[in-house]
């Protein structure tokens, strides 16, 4: 079994910076990711897809990992579906001929996987043709247009990147719509224009003005209240929202779309950290649940820390800062500095974080859904895409009983399907108080091993098993 | 013990930039470094699955966690799509899980 | 103190045993509360298969109450207004070697004497049953009586009916304390919420019974045996019925002797084939063994010797992913059998230590202990599952 001194899950901006600065301390490093390329959602494209500030850090953190290339091992195309002990970690490799099953041991983790949209369901949202913002940015991105007309809906600074990537591929944009109300869009101003960097200001100025030029009609105080098609988006209602993101009635207006992305900002991906067993806790400001920390970066679980989006929602340049600290603090652990470099480590990049902090913070109030938005939500909305469970059988099974999540997933299979609850699992506590009526305490679906689905013959530790070829 | 950066970025087959992929019997064109999804919604095709209850769907998330783009590839089902790299030739069925039952 | 209730009979436990226990009151016009300390089936009904076999019981009384059992079901499934997702499709039984082949022949003709349609198969039988089956068994035994369904959908569904004939169920409250008046055989079953007077207190409380037994002074011997298992994504048939390893069930039950050809992590956590395809299109595989007290977390060690196991019966699950994993913990007792029985607290009832056949077994349980409160001739002689059967000895010894 392969043996290093820090493990690196997760190869976006947050796991290359915690590589880098793990290997200038001179300690082993893997670097794992489940796609090809590294450089997580906003960096794993060849360089030519990328301009202007992206582009450049990009290609730091590249040169970076090259330089360390004797101690960086990068494991590309490869999930972690479990960790034990302290630490093995059991991976899945595709390779051309199936998946393969690997072990390696680490002394130290750092959790680094990212962020993935939040959403709440709205009947026809699991039509083709409706995809979450950044699956759409990816498609565009890379100069693929997935349908003719399209309207741009949720919330979120995702939806200015998405929009300008898809005029740049050619697409044409009926609409965006946006949940929040233009005088929140004008308050939350001053906080995004205090705590932005300059290159962050300047992309988005580049956004807006695209959008400008384009003459696309935005609409705000907005949401999408449902989505109708056979095989498709045929047609896409979208109605008015109050103060509360409350739908209010008679006001609802079709748009002639054939393609919609929807997303209502990014929450962390705690897959691994439950995995774990690391403590969450559900962030009443924020709005999501997020890993407890107990130290610099580091999770209550010894030795397992985390950096990035996983933790809270601060974009790459903040995820950068939490990398370097993440790994100065485990390699401060494993002896091989001394306090004055962590110290030093910590002061230089806490300032940064400080305001890249603040600017996510300013973002993330004008992305996040109110309650009143749950009442888009019909008895025939599928809540859970994998296994069809509808709002309806949600509340047959409270009418039966039903107080908990796990009690739920028992009577309707909720949660049981491919994705393993990361969907419906940000919804249900909502939708169970509002059933019941009861402000009850949050729970999360009990985290299983695998963290990911792996084939029989992974598990077994024979090779074979097709996974994603 | 130190070993190249790439090590373990295993290579695949260089393929030619501009090939073709069968999807449900039907030639299309994919790209070097597309996907199997990427190719099929730039040629337009959208349904990639059925549930067992007949609903379509198509890719959501893009990045490997909702697993709505489950199709049948190379006789292997259940592989996301949006996870795995068009390769010249491969052969890709929609995924009707309402026929996947036990008779 | 809570409310204070009366009523003719407590159940204690809202796992399948005791939803059955309280189907079958209501069904008799008994007044009866269910109270159950979290939520239905969230115990080790939530955490098992849904098998109702008789195929692995040891023919005679053992494989009487399984059978008696197994008839219920189809009557009690249609007259359910819920989908328990039942089938009756058969099992199998497959066979690695010669020497399982001839123990495994007498075994399939004492079942069948007893009236249990079952039959041995020749390799290509088998094959032709299960084509997805490894090509070098050597045979099979078929029963085609054996069910399988959704195990909380039973219970939901069972009480489901009993709450429409006025049974009441009472969810997320732990039994804290039964005080028994001696003189008057009345039971008071306290709650944090309610006190609740009754003549009739079931114990069906699976591995929690012996805390149970403890409140009124009884000696329970139920142990929990944790088994673990794997559920497969929807994808193609592997196979249509459940398949099951006779080796296992011969090495455990019958000749001690006999050794399987497995490794010994197979060996120590005792891994046996078990494969069930569900009503959702996605299969079960277990199973294993263990003694490990309460623990329900999953060793890793365990399930890739499950997965081994599985793959050398099926080869081509191989490229089938692993979805999920989860483990219960059976209510064993010393003997195998289960504990269907007064006590010698008058109006006390025990009704628990099925290990793996609380499933199979729900229905007969239900039916006798209803029986028995109400004063009715017994469906089968109940000697053989008393618990004075365990009095006397001295601490029960688990085997691993």
């Amino acid at each position: 079994m392969q043996e290093f001194d820090v493990a690196v899950i997760g190869a976006g901006p947050a796991g290359i910076s915690a590589a880098i600065e793990s290997a200038a301390l001179g300690v082993s490093v893997a670097l794992i990711d489940d796609s090809p390329l590294p450089g997580g959602k906003v960096f794993a494209y060849p360089v030519n897809y990328l301009e202007g500030s992206e582009r450049k850090i990009r290609n730091r953190l590249f040169r970076g990992m090259g330089h360390f290339k004797d101690r960086i091992f990068i494991f590309s195309e490869t999930e972690v579906w479990n960790i034990q002990g302290e630490y093995t970690l059991g991976l899945c490799r595709k390779e051309i001929s199936g998946a393969k099953p690997l072990e390696i041991r680490a002394k130290k983790i750092i959790i680094s996987i990212g962020a993935l949209e939040r959403s709440l369901p709205f009947s026809g949202w699991t039509l083709p043709g409706v995809f979450s913002l950044g699956g759409m940015n990816k498609l565009a991105k890379k100069g693929i247009v997935p349908g003719k007309r399209i309207l741009i809906a949720g919330s979120g600074p995702l939806q200015l990147v998405l929009a300008y990537h898809l005029l740049k591929a050619g697409g044409s944009i009926e609409g965006i719509i946006n949940i929040a109300s233009p005088m929140q869009m004008v308050g939350g101003l001053p906080g995004i224009f205090t705590s932005a960097s300059y290159s962050l200001l300047k992309s988005g100025l580049r956004y807006l003005i695209n959008i400008k030029v384009n003459r696309i009609p935005t609409y705000f105080s907005h949401a999408v209240s449902r989505i109708d098609g056979t095989d498709g988006v045929e047609s896409v209602t979208i109605v008015k929202l109050d103060k509360c993101h409350k739908p209010v009635k008679g006001s609802e207006r079709q748009i002639n779309a054939d393609c919609v992305g929807y997303g209502l900002g990014l929450i962390p991906s705690l897959d691994l950290t439950r995995l774990c067993g690391c403590a969450h806790v559900f962030d009443e400001e924020l709005g999501y649940w997020r890993p407890k920390l107990n130290g610099n970066m580091e999770t209550t679980r010894p030795g397992v820390f985390v950096a990035g989006d996983c933790l809270t929602i601060k974009g790459y340049l903040a995820a950068i800062e939490e990398g370097k600290i993440a790994a100065a603090e485990a390699c401060y652990q494993l002896g091989v500095h001394n306090k004055n470099h962590l110290g030093s480590t910590f002061a230089a990049s806490s300032r940064k974080l400080k305001r890249y902090r603040r600017f996510a913070r300013a973002l993330e109030a004008l992305s996040r859904p109110r309650p009143g938005l749950l009442d888009l939500i019909t008895e025939d909305t599928v809540v859970c895409r994998c296994e069809e469970v509808t709002f309806g059988q949600i509340r047959s099974a409270v009418t039966a009983g039903a107080r908990d999540i796990n009690d739920i997933k028992r009577r309707t299979r909720l949660g049981m399907g491919h994705c393993q609850g990361r969907f419906c699992g940000q919804v249900i506590n909502e939708l169970i108080m509002k059933l019941t009526g009861n402000m009850q305490k949050r729970e999360m679906f009990t985290s299983r091993i695998p963290a990911r689905p792996i084939p029989f013959g992974v598990l077994s530790g024979q090779c074979g098993g097709h996974d994603d070829l | 013990m130190c070993a190249k950066a790439d090590q373990h970025c295993h290579k695949r087959e260089e393929h030619p930039e501009v090939f073709t992929i069968e999807v449900n019997g039907k030639n299309i064109v994919a790209h070097a470094g597309q996907t199997i999804a990427e190719a099929m919604l730039a040629n337009g095709l959208k349904v990639f699955r059925r549930t067992r209850n007949g609903s379509p769907r198509g890719p959501y998330c893009g990045m490997g966690i909702c697993y709505e783009c489950r199709m049948i590839v190379n006789g292997i089902p259940n592989v996301r799509t949006c996870m795995t790299p068009a390769t010249p030739g491969c052969k890709v069925l929609t995924q009707d899980e309402s026929l996947m039952r036990v008779e | 103190m809570g409310t204070k209730k009366s009523v003719e009979a407590v159940v204690i436990g809202g796992g399948v045993i005791g939803s059955a226990v309280t189907y079958f009151l209501a069904l008799n016009h008994v007044e009866v509360i269910l109270v159950e300390r979290g939520a239905i089936a969230s115990g080790t009904s939530g955490r098992c298969e849904g098998d109702v076999v008789v195929c692995d019981k040891e023919p005679g009384f053992d494989s009487q109450l399984a059978k008696l059992s197994l008839d219920l079901f189809p009557q009690v499934a249609s007259q359910l207004d819920y989908d328990i997702g039942w089938t009756q499709k058969g099992s199998l039984l497959i066979i690695e070697n010669e020497e399982e082949m001839e123990a495994a022949t007498r075994f399939c003709g004492r079942l069948a004497a007893e009236g249990i349609p079952a039959r041995m198969l020749d390799r290509k039988e088998a094959l032709d049953m299960e084509p997805a089956l490894a090509k070098d068994i050597v045979g099979g035994m078929e029963t085609t009586c054996d069910g399988s369904l959704y195990p909380m959908g039973l219970a939901y569904g069972l009480l489901h009916e009993a709450k429409k004939r006025g049974a009441r169920i009472s969810t997320y409250s732990p039994v804290v304390k039964i005080e028994t008046d001696n003189k008057t055989s009345i039971h008071k079953v306290i709650t944090p919420d309610a006190e609740i007077i009754t003549k009739n207190v079931v114990n069906a409380a699976g591995v929690w019974a012996p805390t149970i037994g403890k409140m009124v002074g009884l000696n329970i011997p139920i142990t929990p045996r944790q088994g673990q298992m794997l559920v497969s994504e929807r994808a193609f048939p592997v196979a249509s019925r459940k398949v099951m390893e006779f080796g296992y069930m011969m090495a455990k039950f019958g000749n001690r002797s006999y050794v399987r050809n497995v490794s010994p992590e197979m060996e120590e956590f005792g891994v046996a084939l078990v494969f069930e395809p569900t009503e959702a299109q996605n299969f079960l595989i277990g199973s294993s063994r263990r003694f490990v007290g309460m623990d329900t977390s999953c060793d890793i060690r365990v399930l890739r010797a499950i997965a081994q196991r599985a793959i050398r019966f099926f080869p081509a699950i191989k490229d089938i992913n692993i979805i999920r994993s989860y483990a219960g913990l059976r209510p064993y007792t010393p003997d195998h059998l289960p504990i269907i029985s007064r006590t010698e607290i008058p109006g006390f009832y025990v009704a628990a230590g099925h290990e793996g056949d609380g499933i199979g077994l729900s229905l007969i349980t239900g039916k006798l202990i209803a029986q028995m409160i109400c004063d009715q001739s017994l469906a089968i002689d109940i000697s053989p599952l008393s618990l004075a059967r365990f009095q006397g000895r001295k601490k029960d010894v688990c085997e691993s």
